[in-house]
């Protein structure tokens, strides 16, 4: 069984700041996984991990912005939270570019980074529940056949079922069947309820 | 014409010193960097292990133990921050000749 305490992963190539922050946020209330390097983080990261990541930016085995990309490439909707020096703020910039959530620079105003790290869990529980959404739908489609799939192309166009009849050379009555075997696996109670989860994910039924 | 070719010559001299005088000075800065971002994680550190107390008591989680060993944190790292502002202050005792202050 997968950790899936919300935390914030910390990593940073310094053992004191490592160490101090931990001990700041944990007695702040908050749940703490520490990472001397970005290579360790991405040995320990799973897709179930929630929370939020503090990253160090400048670290001599992999940067920062390199832990970002790997993150970024393999899925992760971990927000993330770069600290800083002073002579950083330009590299900080390029990470809020590529998606990083904030930065903060180093020594903390830790009243500041309190509220980073709880808006961060924040977005991360709304970008989770979005995620677990779109995996239900997609896990849906999954169980339509061929045909059912090609039907549901037609109803997310607005056709009617006479003219999914006549496209498909299939009887009115068979094309409703087709229709109300999509609407029950999709379990979606109106063809507006079934157009919008589709749509408001950005779904593609052909390639779910 | 002598007198060109050593006009030629000094503006080629001074050019190159001009050159050195800017890599030396890109150099130190750069030293003066790396040194302000290592006394940057001490003092990071400190904050934090001090910030991490006063939450402990506003929270009335006082136990000594538990300061005491954040006192000894605190102690440690401000020694590392003293050895690295030492450092600080011989590199800007090096600095390249004709820098301004």
């Amino acid at each position: 069984m997968k950790e899936t305490v919300e935390s914030v992963f910390i990593v940073d190539d310094d053992e004191a700041v490592l160490d101090s922050l931990r001990v700041f946020l944990e007695a702040s209330g908050f749940a703490v996984k520490t990472y001397a390097s970005p290579e360790s983080f991405l040995d320990d990261y799973h897709v179930e991990l929630r929370g939020c990541v503090l990253l160090d930016i400048q670290m001599p085995t992999m940067s920062g912005l390199g832990l970002q990309e790997d993150l970024v490439a393999i899925g992760s909707v971990l927000p993330i939270i770069f600290m800083t020096g002073h002579a950083d703020v330009p590299t900080a910039v390029q990470a809020l570019k590529a998606g990083a959530f904030d930065f903060i620079q180093k020594p903390f105003d830790n009243g500041r980074l309190l509220e980073l790290v709880a808006r961060a869990f924040e977005v991360n529980r709304q970008d989770r529940q979005v995620l677990e959404q779109q995996q239900r739908i997609k896990a849906r489609l999954q169980t339509l056949t061929p045909r059912e799939t090609e039907v549901l192309d037609y109803i997310i166009n607005g056709k009617a079922s006479k003219v999914i009849a006549s496209e498909l050379n299939l009887s009115q009555r068979t094309v409703e069947i087709y229709r109300a075997n999509v609407m029950q696996k999709m379990q979606a109670r109106s063809v507006a309820q079934l157009v919008r989860s589709i749509s408001e994910f950005s779904i593609d039924p052909d390639v779910a | 014409m002598e007198n060109n070719e050593a006009q030629g010559e000094n503006r080629g001299q001074n050019s190159s010193n001009s050159t050195r005088s800017a890599v030396e000075k890109q150099a130190f800065e750069d030293d003066i960097g790396q040194i302000l971002h290592r006394l940057n994680q001490p003092l990071t550190a400190i904050n934090n292990y001090a910030q991490a107390g006063c939450q402990l008591i506003e929270r009335g989680e006082v136990d000594p133990a538990r300061l005491q060993d954040l006192f000894i944190k605190i102690f440690a790292q401000s020694l590392r921050s003293f050895e690295i502002s030492q450092e600080l202050g011989i590199s800007v005792l090096r600095k390249p000749n004709g820098q301004e202050n």
